[in-house]
């Protein structure tokens, strides 16, 4: 048993006791919602239990068998649903594409899995006033797809497209690449219709008195504060089944162009886009262009990947990133940003152009962009001249049998005539659309855990990442985690640079043995270390364990946030375990481990870059 | 108040007596303000706060009880140009704001040439429209960390101010409280915005400052008709092409510009029946460019549309400019039409917002209102998504009509509750209209019940329910 469930008093029911619930359970909920959408079949309910993180929240790569699964169409179903386990004693969790352990069962037989997947209707475009309604079920590709048609585009958390948007914007965090322009999920938020934990539907902002979505707070104190903050309840404090959010304009076509075939494609980067992959010396100048691009609100996509993990992205297996990988210079390529530009016509990209090329060179930077030959030529000129002055020209040397390899990769994969933009069309279409994040961050272990990435300013930001990766490095030396050079601070800027996040990504092995409990010790050093430093409240901070170390060092909120779930969920209906449980106390297991990072604690130097 | 109530009052300096007649401390840290709520908790005494100097709009009791006035708690601890933030006490008005952020570069989120005497904080607690949409993120901006004192007597910070550390700390690190989210898994900002005191007393908040263009220019495009400033307003506001931006009436615009008599009469004569104020600016990068650019889309854009450029009604755009960037000259320009005024505002779309004018006068005509009393400003929000209407009726103070137009205002929020107005921040009697749902009043009524177990903060405020046992008056 790991570290987080085992505090939990888990008793499993026998076995014909349970059979029993379980037949009793889905007779009831096949009245609310017909049959054909009730499940208690063991071999479905299991295939809701392979999930992500699963290693470090019960030590296995399974989490629990729910009672039963049920497929709710509308929002009176979800709420009889609702009613009836809070009659029962039965507890709820909803979960829509689902992404992690948060969204399953913790116990065994103790709860209903209210999946939202026949709720998958965008509902509303509204084009002139940039917002839609969209139900559980539709991804960031979906709804971005309809939205380019009428010139808007959507914000897609980094999960990736295939993601809810009404649950990254409702329930569960919301960092995204396109963020510099389109924000933090959260804040993108312009109602919703909230089925409480104890069934009653509320709509939250405009649509309650004016049958339009157009607004999220009010009438008086907002409804959306309550329910989420810079992590949201994580199924912990009712469902969403509606959900109103902000929309972007798009200048581009109402459909990408694609050539190649799966893996190995690539997007036509449209008419007055840029997609550069920029370059300056060192933390201090990854600060400054931070700044200025956040200053300036040209861009679209303020991206900081590392480069492991860029390699990854970029192509379709290990083996193939192995080669990449093994370019000297490419594992160097530490301080760069992706930065995508869009414009409404030639003037306005040619001055966002010129604004990025004036900061650039105002840091001595380089780019490689989807420029016009010469241009591109000078701009990458100035990218080799830039990596060079950290790495020496040597390295730079002792990579071009490599890159000439990789090249006529590329070249074989994509044709010449696109191989000098062939980068800034992955970097586009790893950006734009929020595909391939995933690949490549699963590929290298089997999964990931990521830490730090407090919302912050961009300066604190860059100070977490070193400290993340300061933390990390002990691992990979131990063998824990896989090495991936130890900074894989991944991130960017939020509405114009207000504020920002990067995250330290770590890929393990979820397989190994005990590798779930080295990722929670990973997660609790990184957190000590972030209040140590005064990071702010890490990603992390999330959930009863974390709240019970970092209430105290933050104006004992857990305490309101226990208040918050009594006052809302008195029958503690709404299955919490990744974000209050009232009667959370740590177990015996968690303070072992607590201890042993306590006495190994990794050697921070902030003076030094790794 | 009792004598035996007073003499238990904390030792906190007396404040000047308000409009509702109310007694008042000034307490001048938030250990005084704690120290108070819990007295105030313990005796059952209502307690309304207040930031703003006298007089008011809005924000008067609604019974009896201490006004809490924190007028006098004016510092501003932090500006920092890098990260584009503020962080200030509750009284420190938009000038004095303006003020400690010129010299770092920024300036202050503005509505539209606010009361010298008002409060930033109590501005942007009350989530109050601001004349840069283009800026706005979210309708909470450009609110970020606020201190407060819960109705329990617990001191709190929101978003990254809570910790870990101090404020120093923070700061020295980098982070400059520019989190609104959290900590954790609310957004305790986010409750306390909008509930009129409700909910919490705020002692201190940081906020979102904006560059302070080297380059801006204000322009001025009019037409006898709203509907293709609608139009350009949304064009203008998808490209980002300009800072400042809103619509006003031409009895809403003389009101602005113009002092004198000789003024008003010499602008209403030039004003034309709708005007779309709008500023250009130059940015941080390439500002020449920058501001040519736009100023070009501008050009087109309003040509497009149907309308022209014209210059305002009264002085100059340089001087328009410079009117736009402070607190609004006394008399306040709301009341500068017959001496007062009551504001009827509420939330809808701009493509919406010429049918709840043209309602408006309806109902106003048929209360006895006639056009010349009525002005309407027109603030589109959120990058344009959400607009804020807000008609004013001008009215002589003291009198029948006076009391009338409250009369009319109060009342009117019901029919255009109906017809889809948006009521986002209701007062007095529009909270009837506007928070019909049940849900939505059960959520709020919980929400009270945590943060101000006895209901001792602005009792009865947004129609929410008093202490049961009453109070100690």
């Amino acid at each position: 048993m790991s570290a987080i469930l085992s505090s939990r008093n888990i008793v499993e029911l026998p076995p014909e006791e349970a059979a029993d619930l379980r037949s009793k359970v889905g007779e009831r909920l096949a009245e609310i919602v017909g049959q054909r959408w009730v499940t208690t079949e063991p071999a479905i309910l299991d295939t809701y239990c392979w999930q992500y993180l699963a290693e470090a929240a019960v030590g296995s790569r399974w989490m629990f068998r729910p009672l039963a699964v049920v497929l709710p169409e509308t929002s009176e179903e979800v709420a009889a649903i609702v009613r009836y386990c809070n009659a029962e004693g039965i507890q709820f969790k909803a979960i829509s594409t689902g992404f992690g352990a948060w969204g399953a069962a913790t116990r065994p037989d103790s709860m209903v899995q209210i999946d939202l997947k026949r709720m998958d209707r965008i509902l509303e475009i509204d084009a002139k006033n940039m917002y839609a309604v969209v139900e559980p079920y539709v991804t960031g590709n979906e709804l971005q797809t309809e939205a380019f048609k009428v010139g808007l585009n959507t914000h897609i958390a980094g999960v990736g497209g295939q993601a809810s948007v009404l649950a990254s914007a409702t329930s569960m965090m919301g960092q995204g690449l396109d963020g510099v322009s389109m924000g933090f999920s959260c804040r993108n938020l312009l109602g919703a219709e909230w089925v409480t934990p104890e069934g009653e539907i509320v709509r939250v902002g405009s649509f309650d008195s004016s049958g339009r979505w157009f607004s999220g707070d009010g009438p008086g104190p907002s409804v959306r504060g309550i329910f989420r903050g810079f992590a949201g309840a994580l199924g912990g404090l009712g469902v969403f089944t509606k959900a109103a959010v902000k929309m972007y304009p798009w200048e581009g076509p109402e459909k990408l162009t694609f050539t190649g075939t799966s893996p190995n494609y690539q997007t036509e980067i449209p008419e007055h886009q840029l997609s550069a992959l920029c370059i300056v010396d060192g933390w201090d100048g990854m600060a400054e262009l931070g700044y200025r691009l956040g200053d300036s609100g040209i861009a679209t996509v303020v991206n900081r990947t590392a480069p492991s993990p860029m390699g990854a992205v970029f192509t379709a297996d290990n083996n193939e990133f192995v080669d990449i990988y093994s370019i000297p210079f490419v594992h160097e390529l530490y301080y760069t940003l992706a930065v995508i530009i869009q414009a409404h016509d030639a003037e306005e990209f040619e001055y966002k152009v010129d604004v990025l090329k004036s900061i650039l060179s105002d840091l001595g930077g380089g780019m490689i962009a989807n420029l016009p030959f010469r241009q591109y030529t000078y701009w990458f000129a100035r990218f080799s001249r830039t990596l060079s002055r950290r790495v020496g020209i040597k390295m730079i040397l002792r990579s071009v049998p490599g890159l000439l390899k990789m090249f006529t990769k590329m070249g074989r994969h994509f044709g010449l005539r696109r191989l000098p933009t062939s980068m800034s069309s992955l970097v586009y279409e790893s950006a734009m659309r929020s595909g391939m994040n995933l690949r490549g961050i699963f590929r290298f272990g089997g999964t990931f855990w990521t830490a730090m990435g407090s919302l912050v300013s961009w300066d604190t930001a860059i100070k977490g990442a070193k400290v993340g990766a300061q933390v990390k490095q002990k691992y990979i030396q131990r063998g824990q985690f896989f090495d991936d050079g130890a900074d894989n601070a991944w991130g960017g800027l939020y509405e114009n640079g207000a504020y920002s996040h990067l995250e330290e990504l770590a890929c393990y092995d979820p397989t190994e043995e005990k590798s779930g409990d080295t990722a929670i010790g990973y997660i609790f050093e990184t957190n000590l270390a972030s209040a140590e430093h005064h990071l702010s409240l890490p990603l992390n901070a999330v959930g009863p364990q974390a709240s019970m170390f970092f209430g105290p060092l933050c104006r004992n909120y857990q305490a309101w946030q226990v208040k918050i779930k009594q006052a809302y969920d008195p029958n503690d209906a709404s299955e919490g375990s990744s974000y209050v449980m009232p009667d959370y106390k740590p177990g015996g297991v968690l303070k072992k481990l607590v201890m042993t990072v306590l006495d190994d604690r990794a050697e921070i130097d902030l003076t030094k870059d790794l | 108040m009792t004598t035996d109530l007073l003499q238990k009052l904390p030792d906190l300096p007396a404040g000047p007596t308000a409009g509702d007649g109310l007694p008042s401390v000034r307490p001048t840290s938030v250990e005084q303000v704690a120290k108070l709520v819990g007295w105030a908790r313990e005796e059952r005494v209502p307690l309304w706060p207040r930031s703003s100097q006298a007089p008011r709009r809005h924000g008067l009791a609604g019974g009896s009880g201490l006004a809490v006035d924190m007028s006098t708690m004016t510092a501003v601890p932090m500006v920092d140009r890098r990260n584009r933030v503020a962080l200030f006490e509750a009284g420190v008005t938009f000038a004095q704001l303006a003020d400690a952020l010129r010299p770092e570069g920024l300036r202050p989120v503005m509505p539209l040439c606010p009361r010298g005497a008002k409060s930033v904080l109590a501005t942007y607690l009350e989530r109050e429209a601001t004349t840069l949409p283009a800026f706005q993120w979210d309708l909470s901006d450009p609110l970020l960390c606020l201190e407060v004192v819960y109705g329990t007597g617990d001191v709190f910070r929101t978003g990254s101010a809570a910790g870990p550390g101090t404020l120093e700390e923070q700061w020295s690190s980098g982070d400059m409280q520019k989190g609104p989210m959290g900590p954790g898994h609310a957004d305790w900002m986010r409750i306390i915005q909008g509930g009129q005191g409700s909910i919490a007393l705020a002692t201190w908040c940081s906020a979102k400052a904006e560059v302070l263009p080297l380059i801006e220019t204000v322009h001025v495009v009019a037409s006898d008709t709203l509907t293709p400033l609608v139009e350009c307003a949304y064009r203008l506001l998808r490209r980002n092409a300009v800072d400042i931006c809103f619509i006003v009436d031409a009895n809403a615009f003389v009101d602005l510009t113009t002092v004198t008599a000789a003024e008003r009469a010499e602008a209403t004569r030039r004003a034309r029946p709708w005007s779309l104020v709008v500023s250009v600016s130059g940015g941080t990068e390439l500002p020449r460019r920058r501001h040519e650019h736009y100023t070009a889309v501008l050009l087109r854009e309003a040509r497009e549309a149907g309308a022209r450029l014209v210059d305002p009604p009264a002085g100059s755009p340089e001087s328009l400019l410079e009117l736009l960037r402070k607190p609004s000259a006394e008399p306040y320009w709301k009341e500068r039409r017959s001496g007062a005024s009551r504001e009827v505002f509420f939330q809808t779309t701009l493509d919406a917002v010429g049918d709840f004018v043209h309602s408006f006068r309806e109902h106003a005509a048929r209360a006895g209102i006639g056009p010349e009393q009525i002005g309407a400003y027109v603030q589109p929000q959120l990058g344009g998504r959400v607009t804020h209407v807000e008609l004013l009726v001008a009215c002589e103070p003291g009198g029948e009509q006076e009391a009338d137009t409250e009369a009319f205002a109060a009342a009117v929020a019901a029919p255009l509750v109906a017809e889809g107005a948006f009521f986002s921040r209701p007062y007095g009697e529009w909270c009837r209209p506007a928070l019909a749902s049940a849900g939505s009043r059960d959520v709020l009524e919980r929400a009270k019940s945590i943060f101000d177990p006895d209901r001792i903060l602005a009792p009865g405020r947004l129609g929410l329910k008093g202490n049961p046992d009453g109070y100690n008056l």
